[in-house]
């Protein structure tokens, strides 16, 4: 603690934030120019988890400020896909009319992860690039099938979602956007209600593209402390109401495949495929109701 | 394309309390410390410092954000309102404030600045919040004594006699 004149005592960690510089690019040609002069930078897009990331030992020298580039905050489609923009903020995505038309299940499973005053200013890029498990974006996009776009001096390039912790996103680079394609998407369900142990979100897919008949379940899980893993199912049939009336069978298949080294301090393996597949199970047999 | 250039410190103007504020900030000032520490606003209160508590809540263009985890340039052309502002010009208790009294809504009361702004936040969107939304909103910040049941009473009452004010 320290006594500041007029103030009191104060906690002396709110004071130890590094000296920092500033640069605010209002393009993001001119965030990547940042990027690649700064010597030491951190990009600050909504900025709720920053100040923690300090207090755990993040010494950036530069703070890149991303709110005042605009191509990051908008979010378009057209028929086959829906792009968000890595600075939309968790509120104002959720109940934006076109994520809302085109993903109706994400959106409103994108309404539910956090809290309300941190939808007000935490992003989806932040949320994703902060690269903590227990933040629920890379867990809602990696089930459906979302790709993210990176922009660096070198070029573009994109990345899926469930590769986050793959190691491959391009040093010196700036999330820009999340692309979720939307066609044949036939139903979302995200479970939290045993969050921190453990989350699911689900997603059922019709073929394009003249793919054939059947569905494809794309299933996400996820705790406090691992990577999402995924589960995904070749099922058949034609109505909702075949998978919602097969619910348990196919939650207890896809839940087969989860990864041997699928367990944390707080939950082991054999909890989380019985509890997962119960959850999943419980989201399949509401499909029809979609 | 313009090479943008690197600041060391920031020409902050702001308005806080309805007071137009300007003053150069280090990059690294957070806005909790120009408040409590710059100010003497001492009503914002510094809890986890990390975001998640929300002790330091205060609104920013009426939106709530915890002021430990916002830089003081970040509300550069912004309204910042802080608990102080809540008081009547003759320094009598706003209408969440008395409601939180009322209620006993509070024990050791640290949380209760950034509990109160959360609840301005809240009934400036939604004159009438039901039950479960002013939980949801309510759980966005930390009390360790009340157990949110008084407040959850605090913020319905002060819903009723702010919606019986604009009825009348």
């Amino acid at each position: 603690m320290q006594l500041v004149s007029s103030a009191g005592l104060i906690p002396t960690s709110a004071r130890s934030l590094p000296k920092l510089k500033l640069y605010e690019p209002r393009t993001v040609a001119e965030a990547l120019d940042a990027l690649g002069r700064a010597a030491n930078p951190v990009l600050l897009s909504g900025g709720t988890d920053l100040v923690a990331r300090f207090n755990e030992g993040l010494s950036p020298g530069e703070l890149i400020n991303l709110a005042h580039v605009a191509e990051l905050r908008t979010v378009s489609a057209d028929a086959r896909y829906l792009r968000i923009g890595a600075a939309v903020t968790h509120g104002a995505g959720c109940s934006h009319p076109t994520v809302r038309e085109g993903a109706p299940g994400f959106a409103h499973a994108w309404s539910r992860i956090s809290n309300p005053r941190i939808r007000f200013r935490a992003t989806l890029g932040g949320n994703l690039m902060a690269l903590r498990p227990r933040y629920e974006g890379a867990l809602l996009l990696s089930a459906i099938g979302a790709e993210l776009e990176f922009a660096s001096t070198a070029g573009a390039s994109k990345l899926a979602a469930a590769d986050l912790w793959a190691g491959r996103i391009p040093p010196r680079s700036l999330l820009t956007a999340i692309t979720i394609d939307t066609g044949g998407l036939a139903w979302y369900a995200y479970e939290r209600s045993m969050r921190p142990l453990i989350t699911l979100a689900a997603c059922l897919r019709r073929p394009v593209d003249g793919g054939g008949a059947g569905w494809r379940l794309r299933c996400a899980v996820g705790t406090e402390y691992l990577h999402p893993a995924l589960l995904e199912l070749n099922l058949p049939g034609t109505e909702l109401r075949e998978i919602a009336s097969a619910a348990k069978d196919i939650a207890d298949q896809a839940f087969t495949q989860l990864p041997s080294d699928f367990f944390d301090p707080v939950a082991t393996r054999a909890y989380c495929v019985a509890a997962g597949s119960v959850l999943l199970a419980r989201q399949l047999a509401g499909a029809e109701r979609v | 394309m313009s090479e943008a250039a690197a600041l060391d410190g920031y020409p902050l103007q702001c308005h806080v309390n309805g007071q137009l504020l300007r003053r150069d900030v280090p990059i690294e000032r957070t806005l909790a410390d120009l408040l409590h520490d710059d100010l003497g606003l001492t009503g914002t209160k510094l809890g986890c410092s990390r975001g998640v508590c929300g002790a330091c809540v205060t609104l920013v263009d009426g939106a709530p954000v915890a002021s430990c985890s916002t830089f003081a340039f970040q509300v550069n052309g912004c309204a910042v309102l802080s608990i102080e502002g809540l008081a009547s010009g003759d320094g009598s208790l706003g209408v969440i404030q008395q409601a939180f009294v009322a209620r006993s809504a509070f024990q050791c009361g640290y949380c209760t600045a950034g509990m109160v702004l959360l609840t301005k936040a809240l009934l400036d969107r939604d004159a009438d919040p039901s039950h479960d939304t002013i939980v949801e909103w309510i759980s966005s910040n930390v009390c360790r004594c009340t157990g949110y049941v008084l407040i959850i009473e605090a913020v319905q009452e002060a819903a009723r006699v702010l919606r019986a004010g604009s009825a009348a």
